[in-house]
C-alpha cells in the first residue's frame, strides 16, 4: 500500500476524534493541574495536544499494566481449577503521545515478542492498539532523544504534527492509513522534516554513547552513592519492563517490579547485588551495554523522566559520561 | 489465547524425606525433557518457585522435584500430601550437552542440593549406561543427615564410583566415608582428565572453589560444566531479574561450560 501524508483542520479535530469513537475506544491527553494523564474519551473531556512535559504514567502502562491479573483459581479440597481472566480487548487509538513514548513499546517488544514463548496478553493490546504520536512543541531541558540514535516516527502509526490551522498528519503504516483515506493529502512533505529539525535542534543535551560502559569501572560505587533505590526511575521508565509474580487467596498477578530494589534478586541462601551500586549499575548497563548487545538498540529513549523526577538528582547522562571514561582500559568482561 | 503464564496441574504421587528439611515430591505428568532443565512449580494461593527437573526423562508418566524448605513457597509445598494438587509450568531453559558426553567418561560433582540437577542427568546415564565410558560420583554436604538421596546413592555404586563426604564435625559414629570439603576431597582424589567430562552444582562458593581445584588438576575450561542459580520469576526471558551481565539464565541457561561463565561478570 502506498502511504501518503495527510492534513487535518484544526476546527475538523473534534469530529476526526468522534468519528473514531465508532470504532475504538480513543485514549487522549488531558491536563490535570500540571500533570498530563491519558484518559478515555467522554464528553466534556478536553484533550490537550500542546503539552510539553511528559505525561505522568509513562505509555508502558496501557500495554504492560502495573498490575495485572494472569488467571484466577478455584480451590476445591484437592481440586484446582483455573479460570482465565477477562482481559479488555477492545480496540483502542492512543492519540497525541510523545513520539518516544511510541519508540519505548518497540523496545519492550524485543523480550516481550522477539523472544518466544511471545508474551500473548502484551501482543494482543499491541495489536489492538493504534498510536498517533504528536511532535512535541518544545522539549524539556532533560530531554535527550536525539543522541540515542533513533528515528522520531519507530512506533506511530501516524506521527501527528502541529502547524498553524492544522495538522500534518506523516502517515507510517497501513493501519494508520486507513484512518485517514478520506482526509485531503499533504502536498508540501518539506514541511515535516522541517518541523522536525526546529524541535530537534532545541533539545539541549547531547551525549555519545560509542564504546561500552566498564562493569569494572571503579566509578560506579562513586557515581552511584546518592542512588536511594526507590524504583521511580524504572517504574516511570517507558522502556523499563522487569514484573514480579505473586499469588493472592484466589489469583495469580504480575505487577511492575524493579532491579533498583534488594529483594529483586535475593534468594535463600545468596545476593548476587547485595550492593545498592551494584543494581544501579544493572540498570544502566542492561540499557547501554546488555540490551544492546542482545537487540542492537539502547534500552532508553532519553525522555528524560528518570532525570526529571529522581528524588535525589541522579543524572542518567552525567553517569553514562562518566562511567564511560575508562571503558577503553577496561570494557565489559568478554 | 495461549496464556504463558498458565501453568498445569499436576498431582503428587510420591513424596520422600531425603533430610529434615529437603523432600522429593514425585509429580503425576506427561512432559518431555531434557536433563538440566527446570520448571516453575507453584502452590496455588502461595505463588511459585523454581526448581530443577530431578527425575530423568527416560521415565515416563512423572516428574520429580527435590526441593529445601526455605520459604514462603517451599514452606506450602512441604506441607502438602499425596493426592494433593500443585501447577507447573515448564520445561524451561536449555540443557546438559549429552550429546559432547557420549563416550566420555564424565565427573559428578555435587554439594548439598546441588546434586538434585545433577541427578536428572545421572540417572538418565545409569539408564543408558553403556553410551559412557566411567562415571564417577563425589558428593558433599555439611553432615550426614544432609545428604540426599542416600537409599539409591547405595543402589548407583554397583555402576559407578561413588564418594561420599562431609564437612568436618558432620560426620556420626558410624560415618565410614570421607570428611572434608568438597573441594578438597576432590584434589586428593585427583581423578584422571583424559576424555574427561566433570558435571558440578552446589552452593555458588562451592561451585567457584571446585572450579578452582578443577583448574589445579589441569582439567579445561571447556569440559566443566555447571548449572547456577539466580531469583527466577518468568522462567522465559521477560520478568527481567535473572540476568548476569548479559546473559539470561533462564533462556540462555542455567547449565554453563566454566569457559561462559569466565566471560560473565563476577556478579553472581
Ligand atoms: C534454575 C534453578 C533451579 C533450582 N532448583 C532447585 C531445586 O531443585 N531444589 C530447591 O530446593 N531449590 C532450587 N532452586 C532454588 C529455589 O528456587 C528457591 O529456594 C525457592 O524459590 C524459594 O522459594 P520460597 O517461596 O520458598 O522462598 P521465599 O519465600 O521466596 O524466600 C526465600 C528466601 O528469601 C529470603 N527472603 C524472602 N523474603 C524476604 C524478605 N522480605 N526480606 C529479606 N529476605 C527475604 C529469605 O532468606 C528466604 O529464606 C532453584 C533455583 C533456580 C534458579
Ligand atoms: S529514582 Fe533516583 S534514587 Fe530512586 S532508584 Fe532511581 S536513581 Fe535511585
Ligand atoms: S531517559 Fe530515563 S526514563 Fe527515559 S527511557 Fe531513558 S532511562 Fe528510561
Ligand atoms: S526468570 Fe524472568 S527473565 Fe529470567
Amino acid at each position: 500500500m502506498n502511504l501518503s501524508d495527510k492534513l487535518l483542520n484544526k476546527e475538523k479535530l473534534n469530529d476526526f476524534i468522534k468519528a473514531l469513537k465508532k470504532d475504538f475506544s480513543v485514549l487522549l491527553p488531558v491536563k490535570d493541574g500540571n500533570l498530563i494523564f491519558f484518559k478515555g474519551l467522554k464528553d466534556g473531556i478536553k484533550p490537550c495536544f500542546d503539552y510539553s512535559i511528559a505525561s505522568s504514567h509513562p505509555l508502558k502502562s496501557i500495554f504492560l499494566p502495573q498490575r495485572e491479573e494472569l488467571f484466577r483459581f478455584k480451590i476445591k479440597k484437592n481440586e484446582i481449577e483455573i479460570l482465565e481472566s477477562s482481559m479488555n480487548d477492545e480496540k483502542r487509538i492512543i492519540i497525541g503521545c510523545r513520539p518516544c513514548e511510541a519508540k519505548g513499546l518497540t523496545i519492550i517488544d524485543k523480550p516481550f515478542l522477539e523472544w518466544q514463548p511471545r508474551d500473548e496478553a502484551y501482543l494482543k493490546r499491541r495489536e489492538n492498539t493504534i498510536i498517533i504520536s504528536i511532535l512535541c512543541p518544545e522539549p524539556e531541558d532533560t530531554c535527550f532523544c536525539t543522541s540515542l540514535g533513533y528515528n522520531l516516527e519507530d512506533g506511530s502509526d501516524i506521527l501527528m504534527i502541529e502547524l498553524s490551522g492544522c495538522y500534518y498528519l506523516e502517515v507510517l503504516t497501513e493501519r494508520g492509513e486507513n484512518l485517514v483515506k478520506d482526509l485531503p493529502l499533504a502536498e508540501d512533505k518539506k514541511i515535516k522534516e522541517k518541523e522536525k529539525e526546529i524541535l530537534t535542534s532545541k533539545i539541549k543535551r547531547h551525549i555519545s554513547i560509542n564504546s561500552p560502559i566498564a562493569f569494572d569501572n571503579p566509578l560506579w560505587k562513586e557515581i552511584s552513592q546518592k542512588c536511594l533505590g526507590c524504583g521511580i526511575c524504572t517504574y516511570l521508565c517507558p522502556t523499563c519492563y522487569c514484573f514480579d509474580i505473586a499469588d493472592e487467596k484466589n489469583s495469580r498477578f504480575r505487577c511492575w517490579d524493579s532491579c533498583s530494589f534488594s529483594y529483586f534478586t535475593k534468594m535463600a541462601a545468596h545476593q548476587p547485588r547485595p550492593e545498592q551500586f551494584q543494581r544501579y549499575r544493572n540498570r544502566i548497563m542492561h540499557k547501554f551495554s546488555y540490551f544492546k548487545e542482545r537487540f542492537n538498540e539502547f534500552a532508553c529513549v532519553g525522555c528524560g523522566r528518570c532525570i526529571r523526577h529522581c528524588p535525589v538528582s541522579m543524572d542518567i547522562m552525567e553517569v553514562i559520561e562518566k562511567s564511560g571514561v575508562r571503558s577503553q582500559e577496561s570494557g565489559v568482561k568478554g | 489465547m495461549e496464556n504463558i503464564y498458565r501453568p498445569k496441574v499436576l498431582e503428587i504421587i510420591d513424596i520422600i524425606e531425603e533430610t529434615p528439611d529437603i523432600k522429593t515430591f514425585r509429580l503425576g505428568a506427561d512432559i518431555s525433557y531434557r536433563p538440566g532443565q527446570f520448571g516453575l512449580y507453584s502452590v496455588f494461593s502461595e505463588g511459585e518457585a523454581t526448581f530443577c527437573i530431578a527425575s530423568s526423562p527416560t521415565k515416563k508418566g512423572y516428574i520429580e522435584c527435590t526441593v529445601k524448605r526455605i520459604g514462603r513457597v517451599t514452606d506450602a509445598l512441604h506441607n502438602l500430601d499425596l493426592g494433593d494438587k500443585i501447577g507447573f509450568r515448564g520445561p524451561y531453559g536449555n540443557s546438559f550437552p549429552i550429546e559432547l558426553f557420549k563416550g566420555k567418561n564424565l565427573l559428578f560433582i555435587g554439594g548439598g542440593i546441588g546434586l538434585a540437577p545433577l541427578r536428572s542427568l545421572l540417572l538418565y546415564c545409569l539408564d543408558k549406561r553403556e553410551d559412557f565410558s566411567e562415571i564417577t560420583l563425589l558428593y558433599g554436604a555439611r553432615s550426614v543427615s544432609d545428604l540426599v538421596y542416600k537409599k539409591e546413592i547405595n543402589e548407583w555404586k554397583e555402576k559407578i564410583n561413588v564418594f561420599l563426604t562431609v564437612d568436618p564435625g558432620g560426620e556420626t559414629p558410624d560415618w565410614k566415608e570421607k570428611i572434608g570439603f568438597v573441594p578438597k576431597v576432590l584434589e586428593e582424589l585427583s581423578p584422571k582428565r583424559e576424555d574427561t567430562f566433570v558435571i558440578t552444582c552446589g552452593p555458588p562458593i562451592m561451585i567457584k572453589f571446585v572450579c578452582s581445584s578443577l583448574e589445579k588438576l589441569g582439567f579445561s575450561d571447556h569440559k566443566i560444566i555447571t548449572t547456577l542459580e539466580m531469583k527466577m520469576k518468568c522462567g522465559i526471558g521477560k520478568c527481567g531479574r535473572c540476568n548476569i551481565g548479559k546473559t539470561y539464565l533462564c533462556k540462555d541457561g542455567p547449565v554453563f561450560s566454566l569457559k561462559e561463565i569466565k566471560n560473565m561478570p563476577d556478579e553472581f
